[in-house]
């Protein structure tokens, strides 16, 4: 069968492709390979043809973290509100959903311009997750002395243990409750962060980097859903939950000219051995070293940080600085009492790195980034899926069979290569 | 005030609070009722507590309140961060947010015993009278981490 026979090749090309000096070499219809195998890349240019790909050790023994967190996603979209305690003016900035990452200079921006409309001199940032380190930093950079009050450090935050990761619109809002001036807003922070996203590209560590992404399926892919699900009847706003995918934002085609479209590969132009394969680039961020980059920039421009953990409102009243942003992340349902915050647990098991491998790829529900501190490897916990995974689960106690089923399903992959010849 | 003699002031501040000597304006701010020096809990409601730790509290915090890398200790920076507050702020936090799956569904009872047991593993001494529920009740009782001398906390008692 031509599967069978595609699949003894595809291993061949995939384990000698990686150790090749030479890489990829063809023209009009196949790519040689070292050692003779050839892809079937017929219809493809020869800029399109694929890299060489290392191909990953996916094994529940290699697994070296599991982390777990609990995404600050908030119905009405982040809140960007000011208020006033005491004699301060408190920013708050936090309730970014899965989108924390992306959307962090963008939203650091708006706040930090509230911030700035009363010209403090000193301004405290609340939280020192990815959103409260940016939000400094941008401060930093408006003139303002800055202190970050805060319980941990990045490292030890929600955010590392996030998927870090370019989805400016992952579970950022429901739609309908975030109103439909919010995509102004939404567009305006993906587009400022992705400007500054820029600045941090090509340096040593590559703090912010871009890899292939291989959807990968032997079934035709799923079109996209356009609308509702019928057979569903209730919403947030008759159960106060979302219900469905279609209630959450989705407003990444009003950035589409900064990503390029995903392509459809023909079958055997990877080595992948499935017969459906779309490639796409993603942005992604690498926490070791974006982060060591970032606390090294706040404490460069005089930043202080002090140790502390709040338990009311009314102290942050209580802070010599009399501007405060307030970036507590998912810590804001229960410090602010905000019932907009909805938990949306995600976990993701860590591999051991492997520099070698320069792609990314989903399967089987679920999903791979290789990553310079690690592969990720994100399963499919349960039937939901879509946005609607880990809604409403604050459950933040790490699965260690969720973790070894999605590097299973990742394994079973490769195990579909037949074993090398001697 | 010259720079020198305001770090000579400083140092004997920091001296005067390493030696658990409070300034007498925070003293009396902390102590306007019980601290949690004074017996609030007895042994048999932390040995409740205990139990009940295990069952709701311990899959996060450690098994005696040890921490994790993701999830805060209860015993030594635990401390520091509640200092200053009362019992009623710290019974809040338990019994409105924790456990983190499912905030709210400790019992009132339920959640005076894990904060008696939290008491008893920081070390803080077990009196007679068990620890009630009442916003009254806790928040008349300051979380201050300096052991007060017997004449400062007989003073404060007396006022």
């Amino acid at each position: 069968m031509t599967e069978g026979k595609s699949t003894r090749l595809n291993r061949r090309l995939l384990l000698k492709g990686s150790l090749a000096l030479g890489g990829l070499a063809g023209l009009g219809g196949c790519a040689t390979m070292p050692g003779g195998q050839r892809l079937n890349t017929a219809g493809l240019d020869y800029e399109d043809i694929p890299p060489k790909l290392a191909p990953i050790r996916a094994h529940p023994d290699r697994i070296f973290d599991i982390r777990c967190c609990i995404r600050p996603f908030r119905v009405n979209g982040p809140n960007l509100d000011t208020e006033t305690i005491g004699d301060a003016l408190i920013v708050h900035n936090y309730g970014h959903g899965g989108s924390g990452w992306s959307l962090s200079w963008g939203s650091a921006n708006v706040a930090v311009q509230k911030a700035m409309s009363v010209s403090p001199k000193e301004i405290a940032v609340v939280g020192c997750g990815i959103i409260g380190l940016t939000a400094a930093i941008t401060a930093q950079r408006a003139g303002a002395a800055v202190t970050i009050y805060a319980r941990d450090l990045l490292e030890r935050t929600r955010s590392v243990r996030a998927n870090g990761s370019w989805t400016p619109d992952s579970r950022v809002c429901l739609t309908e409750q975030a109103g439909p001036k919010f995509g102004d807003l939404w567009e305006q922070m993906a587009r400022f962060s992705y400007k500054t996203y820029k600045s941090y590209l090509g340096l040593p560590g590559r703090p912010i980097d871009f890899q292939d992404q291989y959807r990968l399926s032997d079934t035709p892919p799923r079109p996209r859903e356009e609308g509702p699900d019928p057979n569903i009847k209730g919403s947030y706003a008759t159960t106060g939950l979302p219900q469905q995918n279609f209630e959450f934002g989705n407003y990444s085609d009003r950035i589409r000219d900064l990503t390029p479209r995903p392509q459809q590969l023909p079958e055997g132009a990877t080595p992948f051995p499935v017969k459906y394969v779309s490639r796409s680039e993603i942005m992604f961020f690498n926490f070791g070293s974006y982060g060591h980059l970032l606390l090294s920039e706040f404490y460069g421009a005089g930043g202080k940080i002090a140790v502390r953990e709040f338990h009311k409102p009314s102290e942050l009243g209580g802070l010599k600085e009399k501007v405060v942003i307030n970036c507590p992340g998912y810590a804001a349902k229960d410090m602010w009492k905000d019932k907009y915050m909805i938990p949306v647990r995600g976990q993701i098991a860590w591999l051991i790195p492997q520099p070698e491998v320069n792609y990314g790829l989903s399967y089987g529900g679920a999903s791979m980034l290789s990553k310079s501190d690690g592969i990720m490897v994100q399963a499919q916990p349960g039937p939901a899926k879509g946005d609607m995974v880990g809604v409403n689960d604050a459950n933040e106690v790490p699965s260690r069979k969720e973790a070894e089923d999605g590097v299973r399903t990742i394994e079973a992959l490769y195990k579909r290569f037949p074993a090398q010849s001697a | 005030m010259s720079p020198t003699m305001m770090r000579l002031f400083a140092g004997l501040a920091a001296i005067a609070l390493g030696a658990g000597i409070l300034p007498f304006s925070a003293r009396a701010q902390a102590t306007a009722g019980q601290s949690i020096w004074d017996g609030v809990y007895t042994d048999a409601q932390a040995a409740r507590g205990q139990g009940q730790y295990g069952q709701h509290c311990a899959v996060c915090h450690g098994p005696t309140g040890e921490g994790s890398f993701v999830t805060p200790p209860l015993t030594g920076e635990f401390i520091a961060d509640w200092t200053g507050t009362t019992l009623a702020d710290l019974y809040d936090k338990i019994e409105t947010t924790m456990p983190l799956n499912a905030p709210g569904t400790l019992r009132p009872a339920i959640a005076a015993d894990i904060l008696a047991y939290l008491l008893k593993e920081n070390n803080f001494p077990a009196g007679q009278k068990e620890l009630g529920v009442t916003p009254t009740e806790l928040g008349a009782i300051s979380f201050d981490v300096t052991r007060p001398k017997p004449a400062a906390s007989s003073r404060a008692r007396a006022r």
